[in-house]
């Protein structure tokens, strides 16, 4: 096996897997950013919106998903629903 | 007929600008801290069940909020993207951090198992920092596709939604998980 392969090989094993790498972005998504109190939340019908129509919506609530654990979890039973129902 | 009920004003949120050891805290960061604050430090009054702790704990994370900033700039890396995001997450597993001690305080025979803990803490803490700091840094349309690749939709799928084509999208999606991999390596690298 030549050197640059060999290398390939051991970079690639060291690396981690997409699939490793959204499973930690979900686990660090759902749990990282806890808001009991929900503040700042949008409400429920934005986050429908997002899932539905992701265009429309401003980028402030995707920022927001992204930094409110609670908000993550209900957009992404959203999204899951949004795709079992098609 | 009830008599009303008497409220209580909130207090208004002031922090420091140096924390208890005498170190200072940013402008740029001590009006974010001002702005998070209040939430943040309810959350860490809850968990430990001692208010000038939580109120410590958050100034202490501030001033090295800050000194990490600075560093930063002293070595031309380049700074926070999201000092809300970075501040917030440093304060939370600061927060568990102190939480997991106090246990090891009142049984001193779990130390072991503590120090474990606590190695395993800060390469956590570093992967979620370089995490949250991976993912700020995207843009809005690459967000949506990152949210609906972790809910297992397809390219089509994503497409029909996003409104970019699904080459483009596989391509805003794989350079962002390069990002990722590239995050994560870092904080393997400084553990």
């Amino acid at each position: 096996m030549s050197a640059v392969r060999r290398k390939q090989k051991r970079a690639a094993r060291e690396s981690y897997s997409e699939k490793t790498l959204l499973k930690f972005v979900k686990e660090h998504l759902s749990k990282e950013y806890p808001n009991p109190r929900r503040e700042g939340c949008p409400p429920k019908a934005t986050l429908k919106h997002l899932a539905q129509d992701p265009q429309q919506v401003d980028a402030s609530i995707v920022y927001h998903v992204f930094h409110c654990s609670p908000c993550y979890k209900t957009c992404s039973g959203l999204l899951a629903r949004l795709k079992t129902s098609r | 007929m009830h008599p009303h009920r008497k409220t209580t004003p909130s207090l208004q949120f002031f922090l420091n600008s140096v924390d208890h050891l005498g170190r200072p805290i940013d402008p740029s960061v001590l009006s974010v801290a001002q702005e998070i604050g209040p939430g943040a430090v309810r959350y860490a009054e809850k968990v430990l069940g001692d208010p000038a702790l939580a109120i410590s704990l958050f100034e202490e994370t501030a001033a090295t909020v800050s000194q990490t900033r600075r560093d930063k700039a002293a070595s031309g890396k380049p700074d926070v993207t999201d000092i809300r995001g970075y501040l917030f997450l440093a304060y939370t597993r600061r927060v568990r951090r102190q939480k997991r001690m106090e246990a090891v305080l009142n049984d001193p025979t779990s130390l072991s198992l503590a120090r474990q803990a606590q190695y395993a803490d800060v390469q956590d803490l570093e992967r979620s920092l370089f995490l949250a700091e991976a993912l700020a840094s995207c843009d809005k349309v690459t967000q949506n596709i990152v949210l609906r690749r972790l809910e297992g939709y397809s390219w089509r799928e994503i497409e029909r939604r996003c409104g970019v084509s699904s080459g483009a999208a596989r391509k805003r999606f794989s350079s962002t998980v390069q990002r990722l991999r590239k995050a994560f390596q870092q904080s393997r690298r400084v553990t």
